[in-house]
C-alpha cells in the first residue's frame, strides 16, 4: 500500500527491551482508518480479560489517523489508549499538538508500548533509530525541564515529546499524558499506565510524511476550510473554547459547586473577556492548523504563572472554577498551570476536588482528615490540595484514586456526591441544559466524556451544522431538553460523526462535514471512500470498547447518570429543571436499539456481522 | 430607552466587528428586538440574556438593560 498509511505499526516491549515492526495491510487499515477503531482493534484482541491496568500486561497504544500527519486542516490529532486504571474498562484518549503527527511522519501509524521497564526509561524515535534510553535522571522532574533534556541530550531542538508528570509517576488514577506541554491525552488515566511502565516519556522526530493519493485534491479541500474559517471559526480563533463560560452561564448550563447548580454568579470573572483583559498572551496552536484556539497565560508577581504550560481551556475554568465555586482567575489559572507541569487530567482534578468540598461543607470530612477547611470557593486550597493529589500527598492521596474510590472511602453517604459515571469523572456539560448527552455520558465505553457525545444544544435549530450532519441520519433540529426516540437517532448521529473524527483523526473544532471528510479520506489513500464506510469506521470503534468493557464485566447497570441529575435545579435560568427518569430509561433503551444492542447492551450477532466484526463472535 | 448590547460567539460578524454598543430602543422593546436591529439572523442566535440570564424572545427591555446575544455552543 502507498498511500495515506505508513503500514508499519512500532512494537516496543518495556520488559524485553525487544522492538520490531509490523504490517498489517491496506485491508485492515481500511476497516479501522486508525486512532480509536485501530487501538481498539489491538486492545480487544491482545488483552486477555481482567488485566491489572497498571501491570506488565497492559498495553498502551499511541495512534494516528489516516490524515495525522498529512497537511488536511486539523490533522494533527492522535490518540492515545489502554485499559483504564480509572474505570477498569477500556480507556481512550485524543490530544491535538505536533507529538502524533511527528510519529507518522517518522513512518508508524501506531506504537504499541508492552511490558514493563524496571527502571525510568524513555523511548527516543528517530526514523527508524528506535531506542530504549535511560530515564532515572528525568524521573520526578516538571515537564518543561524534562522536555528540555530530551532535546538537548538527543541534539534535537524540535523533537516532540509526550511524556507523563509526576502524577504518572506516582500512578495518581487520572494523570494524564501531556505532549508538548500545552496539549494533553487528558481522560481514562492514561499517565498512570505510562507511569506504571515506568515510561516517562516517547520523544520522536520524523522525515518521512505519509504520502497522498491526491495531493491536489486534498489541496483544493484545504482550500475552503483556509477561504472561510476566519469567519465560521471567528470566536475559536478569538477566545478559544474559554468563549462558551457566559453562553452556559446564562443559559443555566455552567456546571456549579459539583455540578449542585448550573449558574455561577462569578462567571464573568472567569471568562474570556476577563481573560483577556487580564493574562492572556495570545494563541497558540497545533500541527496544520490555522486556527490557534489554545490560550496562553502568563502571570508574575503576586501569583506567578509559566507560559509554557499553555492556558486554561474551557473544561478547566469550570472544572477548576465555577465547579469549585472558585471566582478567581489567577487561582484557576495557577491550577491549570499545576495540572498541566505535574501531569493530571484538570476535569477528573476539579470534580474529585468539587467532591471534598461537598463533603466538607455536608459534614461528610472534616478539617483533620484533610489537614484544612476546603470550603466552596476556597482558589488557595484548591491549588494546594493540587499539589497534594499529583504527589499523593495527605488527603491528595484519597483524592488521587478518583472520585468513586474516594466516596467509596467516605461511605455511603458520600456515593452520590461523586460526580462520576463509570468511574470517570464528569467533564463540563450539564444534562439538565442538553438531555442526551446524559446519556451520551452513560453509554460512553470510557465513561463520562463529553467529545464522543451529542451537544444538544448545538441542534436545537436549522443552521449549517445540522444539515452537514444529514447524511448520517440527522433529520430536524430537536429542543435541548427533549428526549426522545428522535433524540437517541440524533445521539447516534453524532456519536458517529465524532468517533470518525478520533479514528480518522481531525480535530472537532475545525467545521468539517462528514462529506468534505469523505472526500478527504477519498484524496489522502485514493480509495473511493463513501458515508457508509465512514459510519461503518466508526460504529466498529463504537463498538469494540462495548465488547471489551462486557468481557470485563461490565453491564447495563454500568451505564448510569447520578441521581443528582434527576434532582431540580434551584438557581438560574434553570431553576425547577430535572431530568425525567423514564425519559432518560427510555432513550437510553432507544439507543441501544438504534446501536443494534440487546435490552442488555450486548451487540446482537446480526450488527457484529455487519460491522465486519463477526470474528468477535468466535 | 438605552440598552447596553454584548455579541458573543461569532456572532459580531454581522455586526461589522463590533462585540459591544449602546442602542437607543423604543419603550415597549423586546430582547429580540435587539437581535432584529442588529439584522443577525434568526437561527444564528440561539437565546438573548438579560442581567446574564437567559430570557425568552419576548421579554420586555428596561431603560439600562444590558443584553448579551449568544450563538449556539456545541462542545467545549
Ligand atoms: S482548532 Fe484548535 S484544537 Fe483544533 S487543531 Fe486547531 S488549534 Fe488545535
Amino acid at each position: 500500500m502507498e498511500f495515506g498509511f505508513q503500514n508499519r505499526i512500532l512494537r516496543v516491549n518495556l520488559s524485553t527491551g525487544d522492538i520490531a515492526v509490523e504490517s498489517p495491510g491496506a485491508a485492515f487499515f481500511r476497516k479501522y482508518v486508525g486512532g480509536r477503531a485501530l487501538v481498539s482493534y489491538y486492545l480487544y484482541n491482545e488483552l486477555a480479560p481482567g488485566v491489572d491496568p497498571l501491570g506488565p500486561e497492559n498495553k498502551l497504544i499511541f495512534a494516528g489517523g489516516v490524515l495525522t500527519g498529512t497537511p488536511f486542516i486539523g490533522g494533527g490529532r492522535n490518540s492515545v489508549g489502554a485499559k483504564s486504571p480509572l474505570t477498569g474498562a477500556y480507556g481512550d484518549s485524543e490530544s491535538g499538538g505536533y507529538f502524533g503527527a511527528e510519529l507518522r511522519r517518522a513512518g508508524y501509524d501506531a506504537l504499541i508500548i508492552e511490558g514493563q521497564s524496571s527502571k525510568p526509561v524513555y523511548i527516543s524515535i528517530i526514523d527508524d533509530k528506535v531506542e530504549i534510553k535511560d530515564a532515572s535522571h528525568l524521573w520526578g522532574k516538571l515537564t518543561g525541564d524534562v522536555q528540555k533534556a530530551i532535546q538537548a541530550e538527543n541534539e534535537q531542538p524540535r523533537m516532540r515529546v509526550a511524556q507523563i508528570g509526576v502524577a504518572g509517576e506516582n500512578l495518581v488514577k487520572y494523570a494524564c499524558i501531556t505532549n508538548d506541554l500545552a496539549h494533553f491525552y487528558g481522560r481514562s488515566g492514561m499517565g498512570a499506565v505510562m507511569g506504571s511502565k515506568r515510561l516517562r516519556a516517547v520523544a520522536v522526530k520524523g522525515s518521512r510524511p505519509p504520502k497522498i493519493a491526491q495531493p491536489e485534491k486534498l489541496q483544493e479541500i484545504n482550500k475552503f476550510m483556509a477561504e472561510n474559517w476566519p469567519v465560521m471559526a471567528a470566536s475559536l480563533h478569538e477566545h478559544g473554547t474559554t468563549a462558551i463560560v457566559m453562553a452556559l452561564n446564562a443559559a443555566g448550563g455552567l456546571p456549579t459547586r459539583n455540578f449542585q447548580e448550573g449558574f455561577f454568579a462569578g462567571a464573568e470573572n472567569i471568562s474570556a473577556q476577563r481573560l483577556k483583559e487580564t493574562i492572556l498572551q495570545g494563541g497558540e496552536g497545533c500541527f496544520a492548523c490555522p486556527i490557534r484556539c489554545k490560550r496562553v497565560v502568563k502571570s508574575a508577581g503576586e501569583v506567578d504563572i509559566d507560559p509554557i504550560y499553555g492556558g486554561p481551556e474551557y473544561e478547566t475554568l469550570a472544572a477548576l472554577g465555577s465547579n469549585c465555586g472558585v471566582d478567581d482567575l489567577l487561582m484557576v489559572s495557577k491550577g491549570n498551570e499545576l495540572c498541566n507541569s505535574m501531569g493530571l487530567d484538570t476535569i477528573s482534578t476539579g470534580v474529585s476536588i468539587s467532591f471534598a468540598m461537598e463533603c466538607f461543607e455536608k459534614g461528610y470530612l472534616s478539617a483533620e482528615e484533610i489537614g484544612y477547611d476546603l470550603p466552596f470557593g476556597d482558589g488557595p486550597g484548591m491549588v494546594r490540595m493540587i499539589g497534594q493529589i499529583a504527589r499523593r500527598e495527605g488527603f491528595g492521596a484519597v483524592l488521587a484514586e478518583g472520585a468513586r474510590a474516594a466516596s467509596h472511602k467516605l461511605g455511603e453517604a458520600t456515593y452520590d456526591l461523586a460526580m462520576e459515571v463509570k468511574g470517570q469523572e464528569i467533564p463540563m456539560h450539564e444534562p439538565r441544559l442538553k438531555a442526551a448527552l446524559g446519556v451520551g455520558y452513560a453509554v460512553s465505553p470510557t465513561g463520562a466524556d463529553h467529545c464522543h457525545n451529542l451537544h444538544d444544544t448545538a441542534y436545537a435549530q436549522e443552521g449549517a451544522g445540522l444539515d452537514s450532519m444529514r447524511p448520517l441520519g440527522m433529520t430536524g433540529p430537536l429542543p435541548a431538553d427533549e428526549l426522545s426516540t428522535a433524540k437517541a437517532r440524533m445521539l447516534v448521529a453524532t456519536t458517529t460523526w465524532r468517533y470518525f473524527a478520533n479514528c480518522a483523526e481531525f480535530c472537532q473544532f475545525v467545521p468539517w462535514t462528514p462529506t468534505q471528510l469523505v472526500e478527504a479520506v477519498g484524496a489522502a489513500t485514493g480509495w473511493n471512500f463513501s458515508m457508509l464506510e465512514l459510519s461503518d469506521v466508526a460504529r466498529r470503534a463504537m463498538t469494540l470498547p462495548r465488547l471489551f468493557n462486557l468481557r470485563e464485566g461490565l453491564t447495563a447497570k454500568d451505564d448510569y447518570l447520578k441521581p443528582r441529575f434527576f434532582e431540580k435545579l434551584t438557581e438560574g435560568p434553570l431553576a425547577g429543571v430535572a431530568l425525567d427518569r423514564e425519559a432518560f430509561d427510555r432513550t437510553q433503551a432507544d439507543y441501544y436499539e438504534i446501536m443494534g444492542w440487546d435490552k442488555e447492551g450486548r451487540p446482537l450477532p446480526g450488527t457484529l456481522k455487519a460491522l465486519g466484526l463477526e470474528w468477535t463472535l468466535e | 430607552m438605552t440598552v447596553g448590547v454584548r455579541i458573543f460567539g461569532g456572532l459580531q460578524r454581522f455586526t461589522r466587528g463590533v462585540a459591544e454598543l449602546t442602542l437607543d430602543m423604543n419603550p415597549g422593546a423586546t430582547a429580540w428586538d435587539v437581535v432584529i436591529r442588529l439584522g443577525i439572523p434568526d437561527n444564528e442566535v440561539w437565546f438573548a440574556a438579560v442581567g446574564g440570564v437567559r430570557v425568552p424572545r419576548e421579554h420586555l427591555l428596561k431603560d439600562h438593560d444590558r443584553v448579551d446575544i449568544f450563538a449556539p455552543v456545541g462542545g467545549g
